[in-house]
């Protein structure tokens, strides 16, 4: 269930008319390969197709009621404490609860809810807030993982999707590459590329977008 | 009926040759390699009547009878083109040859990893870090290709691409092998992806009081794409969202015999309860499951769909190998391209009754609630010579 990144750059090299990064006058190596990533950070964002499960990245501290979440982490899915599962809520409803919510200052055990708005990106928070017995405490996390590691110096060479995916990333950068303004533009090749992405995005939305939550 | 389940069981692949993966093999002589293959400096004495150039300065001759030379797997990348060769004559000669890039058998061992003849052109290659090569004596120059062979009713790779380049009035000289053999795989993952055809069923292995696995790392299915059916020490356990789970409380840790699985994206997954030490746990998960099908690399592979698909395979490739032409010259090929998505919707629609019937836990996709007039706005828009016509 990998694909490899220099597989997808030689489909698109070839469909470019093009053997070689050196030989592709209009693009470089360093283009295709940020593009390439754009569109499979895309891909997790609109399909969910990589989630991940995390237990280290949040240690519960006393009176800390906000924590970073995981890196590259796009959506909370669920939380659980201890194998307890979290009820999801909002900044606005557990303001209606508790209207002191933003000074969390009293600790109140069990832990019930988790929150991700109005504070900040990348966070999350819990109510009430962790008292002392939840010190050291590691907080499950599931959530909507975003593949956005495919560097230009390619010392990352695999993208864990099977090939079908890659297919559609190699289409989806060919598309993006034939719309660039530049003697080599190719509006319709382009359409066309898109369009038989499209095809495989939708069948990558029905399999695997929203499902199982 | 039109899908007719076939019992037709194709002869087992014709066995290939196969070397360790640090020699070379040319001829009966053995090469063993010191570094990449192209430090494999052959020297080039006369009197050579024929050979094959790896790179200009490279060279791997022979006497009177060509070598076909193949890859596995095949190359990875291709450097930058490299100053004129060293040896003019020896250039000049294969660009004279005529190309017979792909060679069928009775020559059971070779295949179309690349062709040199083209590839010369192309520049030094970057060869991948456990590449075999495997040299054979094949037929001579300007020798007219035998026709494809078809075993049963099954395509090979050979068939596939000779039917694509007829189409294409190409003897590989415009759409080399390596191009068209990945439109033939990308053209396969997209049947597949649409019609869930591919199946497999695994027995796996559990751990004791634990609830999360990864398929890619726990299961090691490295083709995995959708589950079908899941069970557990025989006894068909059922899919369920988190939300559902969740109505459990603390499910995460209930031990138990299984009687529910959880499949989120393409590698998580759970079940609940989790088995306990004195539960089955060797052997104890079934899991039948959609696959991405095996790439294709040789000349004699056949499609991992049934027989009555793999035209339509060609049909798909044809059109995304003639994609980057644009205009007229790619539209010439969308007839091929409908009748791919016509007999795709209907084995999707087969294989969705069959997978109903079997009580799968996912359908393939219904092609009827795509929108299939976007995509074929701009090729109506754009029509092609023959749509003009009519």
């Amino acid at each position: 269930m990998s694909s490899s990144v220099f597989s997808i750059l030689n489909a698109v090299y070839e469909d470019l008319h093009a053997t070689s990064a050196a030989d592709v006058v209009f693009f470089t190596d360093a283009g295709l390969t940020t593009t390439l990533n754009d569109h499979i950070r895309h891909l997790c964002q609109n399909t969910g197709i990589a989630p991940a499960r995390d237990t280290t990245t949040v240690v519960l501290a006393a009176g800390t009621a906000v924590y970073a979440l995981p890196a590259d982490c796009l959506s909370v899915i669920a939380v659980a404490i201890n194998g307890v599962p979290l009820l999801p809520s909002s900044t606005f409803e557990l303001e209606f609860r508790d209207p002191t919510l933003a000074a969390a200052s009293t600790p109140q055990r069990p832990i019930t809810w988790w929150f991700a708005d109005k504070i900040g990106p990348a966070n999350i928070g819990f109510y009430p807030v962790p008292s002392a017995a939840d010190t050291g405490s590691t907080v499950e996390i599931i959530f909507h993982n975003s593949i956005c590691n495919i560097d230009t110096a390619h010392t990352v060479t695999t993208i864990p999707v099977p090939q079908v995916f890659a297919d559609w990333a190699a289409m989806q950068v060919l598309a993006d590459l034939y719309l660039q303004e530049s003697d080599f533009r190719g509006v319709d090749i382009a359409q066309g590329y898109s369009q038989l992405a499209s095809l495989m995005f939708e069948a990558f939305r029905k399999y695997w977008y929203g499902g199982a939550q | 009926m039109a899908y007719q389940q076939l019992t037709f069981q194709p002869p087992p692949p014709i066995p290939v040759a196969t070397t360790t993966p640090n020699v070379a093999v040319i001829g009966s002589t053995q090469i063993p390699r010191a570094g990449n293959l192209s430090q494999q400096i052959v020297p080039f004495q006369p009197p050579v009547t024929t050979f094959i150039a790896l790179t200009p300065q490279h060279v791997l001759y022979s006497g009177p009878a060509r070598q076909v030379i193949t890859a596995q797997p095949s190359l990875t990348r291709f450097q930058p083109p490299i100053p004129p060769p060293s040896h003019p004559e020896a250039y000049a000669h294969v660009l004279r040859s005529a190309p017979v890039p792909v060679v069928y058998p009775p020559f059971p061992y070779a295949g179309v990893g690349f062709n040199p003849l083209t590839a010369i052109n192309a520049g030094v290659f970057d060869y991948a870090a456990a590449l075999r090569v495997i040299a054979h004596n094949a037929l001579p120059f300007n020798t007219p290709i035998p026709p494809p062979p078809v075993i049963g009713c099954n395509l090979t790779v050979a068939a596939m691409t000779q039917t694509i380049w007829t189409r294409l009035n190409d003897d590989g000289t415009y759409y080399a092998p390596d191009r068209v053999l990945r439109a033939i795989n990308v053209a396969q993952n997209l049947w597949c992806l649409l019609t869930l055809c591919v199946e497999k069923t695994v027995t796996l292995n559990l751990a004791a009081t634990t609830t999360w696995y990864s398929i890619l790392n726990d299961f090691a299915l490295t083709d995995y794409l959708l589950p079908l059916r899941v069970l557990y020490n025989g006894a068909r356990i059922k899919p369920a969202t988190l939300n559902q789970l969740s109505c459990y409380g603390n499910w995460r840790t209930a031990p138990g015999v299984p009687r529910y699985y959880f499949q989120q994206g393409l590698d998580l997954f759970a079940l609940y309860p989790q088995p306990r030490a004195s539960d089955p746990l060797t052997g104890a998960l079934q899991l039948t499951y959609a696959a991405v099908p095996p790439q294709l690399v040789n000349a004699y592979d056949l499609p991992a769909v049934s027989e009555e698909c793999q035209p339509w395979i060609v049909d798909g490739a044809t059109y995304i190998v003639r994609l980057n032409e644009g205009e007229a010259e790619a539209n010439v090929t969308q007839p091929y391209f409908e009748r791919f998505m016509t007999n795709a919707a209907k084995y999707g629609q087969f294989i969705r009754a069959r997978s109903k019937a079997q009580n799968y836990d996912q359908y393939s996709f219904d092609l009827a609630s795509y929108d299939e007039g976007r995509r074929m706005a701009q090729a109506m828009s754009n029509p092609s010579p023959q749509r003009r016509q009519q």
